[in-house]
């Protein structure tokens, strides 16, 4: 897979991100972080309240595309096999033949993961990391690019089961979509139905563009003080005491790998502290843990990047 | 300084009560108005931050006036109950004032910094008063406290108000080191700090230089430390523990007093068996002597030996004093001159009729002093003699009406009706006081001897023996001689309810023999640590005689060794050179601190120059220009932009607007 240049790659990935923002209003940078996700090859956790957007994100996304899509509704009584794929005998051949799961797509949408009990989570986030399941024995590969977009809403509601710090870690980001701006709602409410919009949506992107940008990911340049400003951040946030613990090496590579595709969105071969700076707060966000509860990993994250100078 | 955020509550709280406890020691030693008034304006803070009352600042200048008037009534106050002396007194009294108002005027952060470090040293100023081991420990806590509030202040609000306490506690024990070393190495100061009086010359108990019947008595109840003992290996036995303190005399017929010293050196005494090699520790007691065992052998610097042999101060025994002295419980004291046994004969005329009477009468019937002894030992045995701590008041003559009438007495009286017994019937005897005893401390090793251990004996001389210790008590109440002191008060007084339980009594006395051995450790070698014991110290260092100027040259030195190893850590590790590029940016951003735009240490080139963009909009083609070209050579090792990068920088030159 050749690699694109970066403005290549930039121009190609701001058509995709101008195509969604004809039908999300208002929220380019929840856009761009999930671009940024999905062309780094990770997992994005939308959270937010039901309402403002995440289902029209993913289905912009799977149809501009033109990548297979479904959607995952997670309830308590969701079963591993409900995601995976069951099998089921045939009367025909005298066997048993295996009916893929919804897992079998390249956009998933798995919405209200954390209404799903663990077994079903831990299946489903298994199939993320693995990038195949396996059934009976045998393994099946799941397409690519496989791209998940879990949506949970808030923690604090009756009957959820939160993920765990491990399953947490699986998912490169973590988003917020918030409430709409006054004018982006304002237009947004005199528009077309949002259904009928993504209906008319045309891939503008091909299948081949996409993994070519994914393979430009690896090309992004990386300098030696850029990797110090990196490891400075994550150096501080184990010592600080408003945490429990601080970042894991498997998050210093998420936010770097992050960072690079994020400076492919703006056209830049190599990564500046500007680009871990962008996608820091939604990288680390969902992988602290913090000793009070009072506070919010948002703010310990801004205050952690006031913190630590540029070197 | 830029306007700094006012004062949160919890902060004023923190400060109000870490500066209240440093001052809660002061209060009753202060006029009763500056407590108060402190109160006062502690409230008066709290509650204008709860908006009930109005603070005095530049919006409410009636309130700014009142407060001035008060500052200066409060400062008439002070010089006019200390009269004008600007001592340690007035000088702590003042402070407390300005830190009360202080308070009132509490509004930016820098406020709270200044009282925490003044209360600092209000903490300090409470050791001027007591050194004693709670004390310390109170202050030490204190000064966690305003530790942890200034902690408390400087930490993100995340961090909890425990947290904030176990990092002072921290603080204050990686401190401990350095105190240790200053504590040792510091220029001690021979006397107290500026002429501060000690704690220890005020309320001095003791036995005096006289002695009045009912005198010992008061004493026998004190439970107060007069001195400790500790014994160079051996000890004696405990029927030994003669502690000789003034030897008396004179008397009027009341009372005893010691009566001028001879001039002569005093009788050699010839020791045999071991000689006690001991340390004593007394407590402070305006008085001249000095408590030592039967019968020294040695002298020391800090007394002379006076004619009966006791060891006597050169100056009054103001603050406590250590000595090492030598003594032998076995020996004789032979000589007596002619001027010593007149006055150990003398009695005043017409004095106790009754008593020369009966010792005439003894004197008639055999007159060698042995047998005159035993029959006087032998009266006080008899049944209607009694030792009492609480006697009946003796009318008339007091040595008549005991021997004759209420024969109910303790040491002094039998002591004092023995000597004049003795004198009448023509035997030179002389009154001893001093302590007899001590409980001994198996924790340290030592004797602790209380003022109620406090005893008065007899001395006789007979001819060939020389002068023998009588002890008339132990005729009549032997377990006072053998037991101690305790088994009477504590019969007589409020123990009684422990003697009934043997346990709670043992627990009682070993935790009293815990404390009075941290009490005595601490002020051996915390309090007790003066000139001499740290030249003796820095010289088993082999640090000899260094003056306090060396000493402070040391002082410095072993403070700053650290210091600068910590610096040259610090400032080796991180800071790796500048790049070309990054001396290019660093100029670059040089040139637009002094037009007043300063680049935050955590800003990134790229969002630095789009903040000017947005505000200095003329600048924006130039720094965005700069910015992506150092980002290129410093983030993207594109070497060839670095001459851009410096062409630009060079030609770049901000304008004040």
């Amino acid at each position: 897979m050749t690699a694109l240049s970066p403005a290549t790659a930039r121009d190609q990935m701001q058509r995709l991100i101008d195509a969604v923002g004809q039908v999300l209003v208002g929220k380019t940078h929840a856009i761009e972080l999930a671009l940024t996700g999905l062309v780094a090859g990770g997992h994005l956790l939308l959270e937010d309240l039901p309402g403002v957007g995440k289902t029209t994100l993913a289905l912009a996304l799977a149809r501009l595309l033109g990548l297979s899509y479904q959607r995952l509704q997670c309830t308590s009584d969701l079963l591993p096999a409900d995601v995976i794929g069951v099998s089921v005998y045939d009367r025909r051949d005298g066997s048993f033949r295996f009916h893929q799961g919804p897992v079998f797509t390249q956009i998933l949408l798995a919405d209200e993961i954390n209404r799903a009990t663990p077994r079903a989570q831990s299946a489903l986030l298994e199939a993320m990391e693995e990038r195949q399941v396996s059934v009976e024995g045998r393994t099946l590969a799941l397409p690519s690019p496989f791209f998940v977009l879990a949506t949970q809403n808030p923690l604090e509601q009756v009957g959820t089961y939160p993920l765990p710090e491990s399953q947490l870690d699986r998912f490169l980001m973590r988003v917020s979509l918030g409430y709409p701006a006054r004018a982006a709602e304002r237009e947004l409410l005199r528009g077309r139905d949002r259904r009928e919009l993504l209906s008319e949506l045309t891939p503008v992107l091909s299948l081949e563009v996409l993994q070519q940008l994914q393979a430009s990911v690896a090309t992004v340049h990386v300098s030696e003080p850029w990797l110090d400003y990196l490891q400075h951040l994550i150096a501080r946030t184990r010592e600080l005491p408003t945490l429990v613990h601080g970042l894991s090496p498997r998050a210093g590579l998420a936010v770097q790998s992050a960072a690079r595709a994020w400076a492919l969105l703006h056209g830049r071969g190599h990564v500046v502290p500007e680009d871990l700076k962008a996608v820091f707060p939604a990288v680390v966000g969902h992988r602290l843990r913090l000793r009070n509860d009072a506070d919010s990993a948002a703010s310990v994250v801004a205050a952690l990047l006031r913190e630590v100078p540029v070197p | 300084m830029t306007a700094a955020a006012p004062l949160g509550r919890a902060q004023l709280w923190w400060v109000i009560a870490v500066v209240s406890l440093a001052v809660a020691p002061h209060a009753p030693r202060l006029p009763l108005a500056l407590p108060l008034c402190f109160v006062a304006f502690a409230g008066w803070r709290m509650l204008g931050a709860y908006g009930r009352v109005a603070l005095p600042d530049a919006a409410n200048r009636a309130l700014w006036w009142l407060l001035q008037g008060v500052a200066v009534l409060t400062f008439a106050l002070i010089y006019d109950h200390y009269q004008g002396q600007l001592g340690r007194d007035a000088g702590v009294a003042l402070l407390t004032t300005l830190l009360g108002l202080k308070l009132v005027e509490l509004r930016t952060p820098r406020d709270f910094y200044v009282t925490c470090l003044l209360t600092y040293f209000l903490v300090a100023t409470n050791f001027f008063f007591s050194q004693a081991i709670p004390t310390a420990l109170y202050l030490l806590g204190v000064t966690v406290l305003t530790t942890a509030a200034l902690a408390r202040a400087n930490t993100p609000p995340g961090v909890s108000g425990p947290a904030c306490g176990w990092l002072a506690v921290r603080m204050v024990a990686e401190s401990v080191p350095l105190m240790i070393v200053c504590f040792v190495i510091f220029p001690r100061l021979p006397g107290p700090l500026w002429g501060v009086p000690t704690d220890s010359s005020q309320a001095i108990t003791g036995l005096s230089d006289e002695m009045t019947i009912g005198r010992i008595a008061r004493l026998g109840t004190s439970d107060e430390v007069a001195f400790r003992v500790d014994f160079d290996g051996v000890r004696p036995r405990a029927r030994y523990l003669y502690w000789r303190g003034p030897v008396l005399w004179q008397t009027d017929g009341r009372t005893w007093r010691a009566g001028p010293q001879a001039l002569s050196e005093p009788p050699p005494v010839i020791a045999r068996g071991t000689r006690y090699r001991y340390e004593v520790s007394l407590e402070a007691h305006g008085q001249r002597w000095l408590p030592a065992l039967d019968a020294l052998t040695s002298t020391s610097a800090v007394g002379s030996l006076g004619r009966a042999r006791e060891l006597i101060s050169t100056q009054l025994v103001k603050r406590p004093v250590r000595y090492t002295v030598e003594s032998a419980v076995d020996y004789s004291i032979l000589e007596i001159s002619p001027a010593d046994r007149a006055a150990a004969l003398a009695l005043p005329p017409g004095a106790h009729p009754k008593t020369r009477a009966l010792a005439q009468s003894w004197r008639t019937r055999d007159p060698a002093p042995g047998v005159l002894i035993d029959t006087a030992l032998a009266l006080f045995a008899q049944d209607p003699f009694t030792y009492t701590l609480l006697p009946p008041l003796l009318k008339g003559d007091p040595i008549d009406g005991f021997l004759f009438a209420t024969r109910a007495g303790f040491c002094e009286h039998f002591a004092a009706a023995f000597v004049v017994l003795m004198r009448a019937a023509g035997v030179p005897a002389r009154v001893v006081t001093g302590y007899q005893g001590g409980e001994y401390n198996s924790l340290s090793d030592y004797f602790l001897v209380r003022q109620s251990d406090a005893h008065a004996w007899a001395e006789v001389y007979l001819a060939p023996r020389g002068w023998v210790r009588v002890d008339p008590t132990a005729a009549v109440a032997p377990e006072r001689v053998s037991l101690g002191i305790g088994s009477f008060t504590e019969r007589d007084g409020a123990l009684r309810l422990l003697d009934d339980k043997g346990m709670a009594m043992a627990l009682w006395r070993s935790t009293r023999q815990l404390w009075d051995s941290a009490n005595y450790q601490w002020s051996r070698w915390v309090l007790g640590y003066d000139v001499e014991r740290q030249r003796g110290l820095l010289e088993s260092l082999g640090l000899q005689d260094l003056s306090p100027a060396a000493l402070a040259a040391w002082l410095g030195g072993l403070m700053s060794v650290p210091l600068v190893v910590l610096a040259l850590l610090v400032l080796r590790s991180p800071a790796p050179r500048k790049t070309p590029a990054g001396r290019a940016y660093a100029r670059f951003c040089q040139r637009l601190a002094r037009v007043g735009l300063v680049r935050a240490p955590h800003e990134g080139p790229l969002e630095f120059a789009e903040r000017i963009a947005l505000t200095h909009p003329d600048l924006a083609l130039q720094t965005r220009h700069i910015a992506q070209l150092y980002a290129l050579v410093h983030y993207g090792d594109r070497g060839a932009a670095l001459h851009g990068l410096v062409q630009a920088v060079r030609d770049f030159r901000p304008r004040r607007r």
